[in-house]
């Protein structure tokens, strides 16, 4: 497994990486928490697509790349997870993610699976988030809709 | 096609069984069961994987819940140690109250009856009165202090159980001869039984130990009592004997009876309490008896008096009745003293002049220092010095240390170290170092004239001292 510097190392690069390839918007690039590709895209949505198991360790280290994205975006961000790839949250993991999405600099967290295990996965997360701001979509065309409304 | 549906279906039956497998696992305790997902992220492995979850999440709430077991009970046995310690700090609390009175109460009558003998015009009898005073109220302090050394060695475990072949019908008569006089005085009976005959009442047992618990009891009973009879003994049952001392005097509280045999209790712990006393002394008696494999116990009715009971092994030694006996000697006062050559080594100055009025018919020529050092010279110059009292505790160097520099050059002189360091093994290091023998302070004259003449006989007149090559003192 990663650990917690393994994942922070691309975070903590992501302004680096911006001068080295030129590039002046995030959402050209690619960046890897952990294993999850992260991108912010829209402006303010943070897009992740979740690679395997989802322990405490991958979900800290969203905590510490959700705030240099909200440096990025200049203000409160959304999510958009894609769990079509994603493997098993531990409860850990899903206290983190609770914490994320509680945020006051989270707007909304669309989580989106286009088979029956993501829906799982989904709900698992969506019954430990007090704020009602987190929805399960088949898509991701009815995800960034929600997002922006 | 129809095949592939069969097979299929098989299939789909076969993983509910690996779920109800899964399941029956789970209800058995096992959380570290899961399920493979075949990656088709169908309906069944959307079910495998919520099962999965949920079996982590089970095994994760038992684990809490067993973390929460563990802190429940070290909070409940942190919470006794605190109660104990509360419960300890007080007693301690109360106990440092009685001490500091009945530390006080002799010392006052010291004091304050060492004072009045300084007045010129006090007649000879008014003197021994107030000396006797004096003395008795010594011996008081003399054994509070030695109950709280004892407790103290008892609980840091320096306590040692001695075997030795004892008769314990001697015991019995020494107890009673002990206190025969002092129970008559106040007008009451004291009664012993024996029921062993001679030949049977050699045991093996701590016999100082058994005789501090008799001593104990029977002073208690004494003390607790101002009329009627005081009976102690001890009767054989089966493998043990159960010695029993009965009074008839104030009794105990039903409600204190137990607490009697803790540290620093008396029945009457109040302030205002009518009996002098530590509240050590059936303390030490239990741990006396339980390190000899014993109990003890009361029985007690307020108003009409206790019983206190107490065990310890029947083990025989076949020995002849008769060969084994406390010697109690007292001093030959009818001997003719022999004159010595005397080094006390001492900085305590009240000290040296109790040891010379003690000694003064035996001095012929007295040496004082104050250091180790100045023993150390004083030996080298005076080699015929045939006694030296021996501090241990003196500046510059210590009383072993210079007992070992002594025993290089003079193996012969007599040396005794007195000390108020009255721990077990201070014996043991003073004879290792040298000495000849150890008395601990409060110094008993006839026990200090006693070991002397012993000693002295002992010697006789023979002398190896070795004169030359003396090594100067460091």
């Amino acid at each position: 497994m990663f650990s917690k510097t393994d994942l922070t190392v691309t975070v903590v690069n992501m302004q680096f990486m911006l001068e080295k390839t030129g590039r002046s918007t995030v959402h050209e690039i690619d960046f890897w928490v952990g294993a999850n590709k992260t991108m912010l895209i829209d402006e303010n949505i943070i897009y992740v697509v979740a690679y395997g198991p989802q322990d405490v360790n991958q979900a800290n280290a969203h905590i510490d790349a959700h705030k240099k994205f909200v440096g990025l975006a200049k203000g409160p961000v959304n999510y958009m997870i894609d769990l079509n790839n994603a493997g098993k949250s531990t409860a850990e993991a899903r206290k983190v993610w609770k914490y994320l999405s509680e945020r006051e600099d989270t707007y909304k967290v669309a989580l989106v699976g286009n088979h029956p295990v993501a829906r799982v996965l989904a709900h698992f997360v969506m019954v430990v988030v007090q704020k009602n701001n987190l929805r399960f979509f088949k898509t991701e065309e009815e995800a960034i809709l929600w997002l922006k409304e | 096609m129809k095949e592939c549906e069969g097979r299929t279906a098989q299939t789909d039956n076969e993983r509910i069984q690996e779920f109800i497998n899964a399941i029956m696992q789970v209800a058995k305790g096992d959380y570290t069961v899961q399920l493979e997902l075949s990656g088709e992220n169908n309906m069944m492995d959307s079910l495998a994987m919520g099962l999965n979850m949920m079996i982590d999440d089970i095994r994760l709430s038992v684990e809490i819940a067993h973390q929460n077991e563990e802190f429940r009970k070290v909070n409940e046995e942190l919470k006794i140690a605190k109660d104990k310690a509360e419960e300890s700090d007080r007693l301690k609390s109360a106990f440092l109250a009685n001490m500091s009175h009945e530390i006080r109460t002799p010392m006052n009558g010291i004091l304050g009856f060492a004072a009045l003998l300084k007045k010129p015009e006090l007649s000879g009898v008014q003197q021994q009165k107030y000396i006797g005073i004096i003395e008795k109220s010594g011996e008081r302090m003399l054994n509070i202090i030695n109950d709280l050394i004892e407790i103290s060695k008892i609980e840091s475990g320096q306590t040692a159980v001695s075997l030795a072949p004892t008769n314990i019908n001697e015991q019995m008569e020494f107890v009673y001869a002990f206190f025969r006089h002092e129970v008559e005085r106040k007008g009451m009976r004291l009664n012993y039984d024996c029921p062993l005959p001679t030949e049977e009442a050699f045991i093996s047992t701590d016999r100082e130990k058994l005789y501090a618990v008799l001593i104990n009891l029977v002073k208690n009973a004494i003390k607790y009592s101002q009329e009627g009879t005081v009976d102690f003994g001890y009767v054989k049952k089966g493998k043990e004997l159960e010695f029993y001392v009965k009074d008839t005097g104030i009794g105990i509280p039903a409600d204190k009876q137990e607490d009697v045999f803790n540290r620093f209790v008396q029945a009457d712990n109040s302030i205002t309490r009518k009996y002098e006393g530590a509240g050590l002394g059936l303390s030490i008696s239990k741990a006396y008896v339980e390190m000899l494999g014993g109990k003890i116990r009361v029985n007690s009715t307020e108003g009409q008096g206790s019983q206190f009971f107490f065990t310890i092994p029947y083990v025989t030694i076949k020995e002849e009745a008769g060969i084994i006996a406390y010697k109690i000697t007292i001093p030959n006062l009818d001997d003719k003293p022999e004159r010595l050559k005397l080094l006390i080594a001492e900085d305590d100055l009240a000290n040296v002049m109790l040891l010379t009025a003690i000694l003064e018919d035996y001095i012929g020529e007295l040496f004082h220092v104050a250091t180790g050092t100045e023993a150390v010279e004083t030996c080298m110059r005076n080699p015929d010095i045939d006694l030296i009292l021996m501090d241990i505790k003196m500046s510059k160097m210590d009383g072993y240390e210079a007992v070992r520099h002594i025993r290089k050059f003079n193996r012969s002189v007599t040396i005794i170290a007195q000390t108020a360091y009255a721990l077990s093994g201070e014996k043991e290091k003073a004879l290792l170092s040298g000495c000849d023998d150890y008395i601990a302070k409060p110094i008993n004259s006839n026990t200090l004239l006693e070991m002397i003449k012993r000693l002295r006989k002992k010697k006789g007149t023979a002398t190896d001292t070795v004169h030359s090559n003396m090594p100067k003192p460091e």
